[in-house]
């Protein structure tokens, strides 16, 4: 049903409908910008990949052709540019700007302050040690677990190996379970 | 469940929304690139998208700005009106001139929108404006826009919030924008006169009938508009939005306007808020404290301490007004089955990642007793001066 509705929205976005543009955007914007963060552990440098993909889709939409699933391309379209930005980003700025502020606007204060601030802050500490893996495997535990893609498709697209990729993502979730074990406080 | 899985889990359920301010900045530029690829000129384009991208990541100028647009697409509409050879569309135009009052209603377009309200001056400027969203990830979510004020009726979680300047109803304000009678059928003058469209003007067969225009986009094969236009007032009433789809146009979007120009009904532009519901003020109460001489940093860590405090002291009423300003029952409601002990430690202000937050992050330890458990618990409060009161500085992004 969604790859039905999503393959009309994309029909009408290479017509140049407003409408379709806008409710691709909503439809996808979180899951993209969740992406791009955890890829990049760098809120503003999501922010502006999920800007410059949507300016790039309205720019190119008459080209946009659909093999497989919007969301999918969608998602490989956001992984490639966070991909971009971290080789354009200087090593020792990789992760300055730890992401664990990421979720402050996703916290609605006034709706529950005291639910909000425990979830904040293990959402807070898992962000935290997502940001401090090397990107390469925050690459693979992020297009596996939010992307929803199979190792296969994420070998494809980072042009690596299945077996690579397997081995990133099981160190990486090793790592990310060492740290969150070694940081409660009680 | 075994913990690699647990983990999984955790990870897969991190969501990190992208809000209002991030989503009008990015339609507004894809929006406008998708209209330059039309190569139709919109207000937007006119304004300049650095310009517009500039302005509003501007908090103080957002609001102006979102109602300037509509005020300066008008001005624009009325200094560019040129002979046309569509006489229906051309008196449109000029029908719009004196436009007052308009009622508006999706289906299909506008996003979230569906309903809206907009009561302009004699001199064209947006004075006030009612908009109306049903479904929205806050649920249903009503908007009251008048004299620089601002007031979001947040229905379905049951609270409200009355401001001067805020981004994200900024943001909402400008919403309307594209659907403003003038904007539209400028719009599709311009389109007429670039060659970019095909307007069939079918006259009425008898008198009260409305007189249709029928406009095919050149640049969108498939692309159809019919506009329903009334005979004798000459606004338009109706615009519908088709596709041709395997050979047959289908009705992509409605856009109604409902009434033009009449008294406009008792009731129009207040919110329906009961009385017991949440309501935070920023316009009548001091929220946070005073920065007076005080640098950022400090006055970011002496919010945190006095909101601490005030948590230890069971005084919800100071702590609500430490937390942006929310009642104090609501505090006690949302920690008051906590023991706040005693503050461990408060670090040093940190700027939030994206400065255009304004927010200093403050470290604090705090240690908490729930029932029998006590634990030294982290919190990070978000602090910066308040939108309506820039001297006093409070809890504004969660803590």
């Amino acid at each position: 049903m969604r790859v039905a509705e999503d393959r009309e929205l994309v029909a009408r976005l290479r017509q140049g409908d407003r409408d379709a543009l806008r409710q691709i955007y909503l439809k996808y914007k979180d899951d993209l910008l969740t992406i791009a963060t955890c890829m990049l552990a760098d809120r503003a440098g999501a922010e502006d990949c999920l800007h410059d993909l949507f300016v790039a889709l309205a720019s190119d939409s008459v080209r946009v052709r659909l093999d497989g699933n919007l969301k999918g391309y969608l998602i490989t379209a956001v992984a490639n540019r966070s991909r971009d930005r971290l080789r354009r980003r200087g090593r020792s700025q990789q992760t300055r700007d730890a992401p664990d502020q990421a979720m402050g606007e996703a916290v609605n204060a006034a709706a529950d302050p005291a639910a909000a601030m425990i979830e904040r802050e293990e959402a807070d500490r898992l962000y935290r040690a997502i940001a401090a893996l090397p990107a390469e495997q925050r690459a693979v535990i992020t297009l596996r677990l939010h992307g929803e893609l199979t190792f296969e498709e994420i070998a494809r697209q980072l042009g690596v190996s299945n077996n690579t990729i397997r081995s990133r993502y099981r160190y990486g979730l090793e790592k990310l379970r060492s740290s969150l074990d070694v940081g409660v406080e009680r | 469940m075994n913990p690699t899985d647990d983990l999984e889990r955790r990870i897969r359920s991190l969501r990190v929304p992208t809000g209002d301010t991030l989503d009008q900045r990015i339609l507004a530029d894809a929006l406008a690139r998708l209209e330059n690829r039309q190569s139709t000129t919109t207000p937007l384009d006119l304004l300049g998208s650095s310009v517009w991208r500039t302005m509003m990541r501007s908090n103080w100028t957002k609001l102006a700005a979102a109602v300037l647009l509509v005020a300066i697409a008008g001005t624009l509409m009325s200094l560019r009106q040129t002979a046309s050879t569509a006489y229906a569309l051309e008196q449109t135009l000029e029908a719009n001139r004196g436009l007052r009052y308009v009622h508006l209603r999706f289906d299909g377009e506008g996003g979230e929108l569906r309903e809206a309200w907009a009561e302009f001056d004699e001199k064209g400027q947006l004075a006030r404006l009612r908009m109306d969203f049903p479904k929205t990830e806050d649920g249903a979510k009503e908007v009251l826009w008048e004299n620089g004020k601002a007031e979001v009726w947040l229905k379905t979680k049951g609270h409200a919030v009355v401001l001067h300047a805020k981004e994200e109803i900024a943001e909402l304000v400008k919403e309307l924008a594209p659907f403003d009678p003038k904007v539209v059928m400028e719009q599709l003058h311009q389109a007429e006169a670039k060659g970019k469209v095909e307007i069939e003007t079918q006259e009425p067969s008898k008198e009260g009938d409305p007189i249709t225009l029928v406009a095919d986009y050149k640049d969108a094969p498939g692309k159809r508009e019919i506009y329903r236009v009334n005979p004798v007032t000459k606004l338009v009433e109706q615009r519908k939005s088709y596709l041709l789809v395997d050979g047959e146009y289908k009705l992509m979007g409605l856009l109604e306007y409902l009434s033009y120009n009449e008294a406009v009904p008792e009731g129009t532009f207040v919110l329906d808020i009961p009385p017991d519901a949440l309501r935070v003020d920023w316009t009548t109460q001091e929220v946070g404290l005073a920065k007076g001489d005080l640098t950022n940093e400090q006055i970011a860590v002496k919010v945190a301490r006095e909101f601490f405090e005030a948590l230890i002291a069971k005084d919800y009423n100071r702590a609500g007004k430490m937390f942006g300003g929310l009642p104090g029952a609501r505090l006690e409601q949302a920690f008051g089955k906590m023991d706040f002990v005693r503050i461990v430690s408060i670090g040093e202000p940190t700027p939030h990642p994206d400065h255009r937050t304004r927010f200093l992050r403050v470290p604090c330890e705090v240690e908490i007793r729930m029932g029998e458990e006590t634990r030294i618990q982290k919190f990070t409060p978000s602090i910066r001066a308040n939108e309506c009161q820039p001297d006093r500085w409070a809890i504004d992004g969660g803590i």
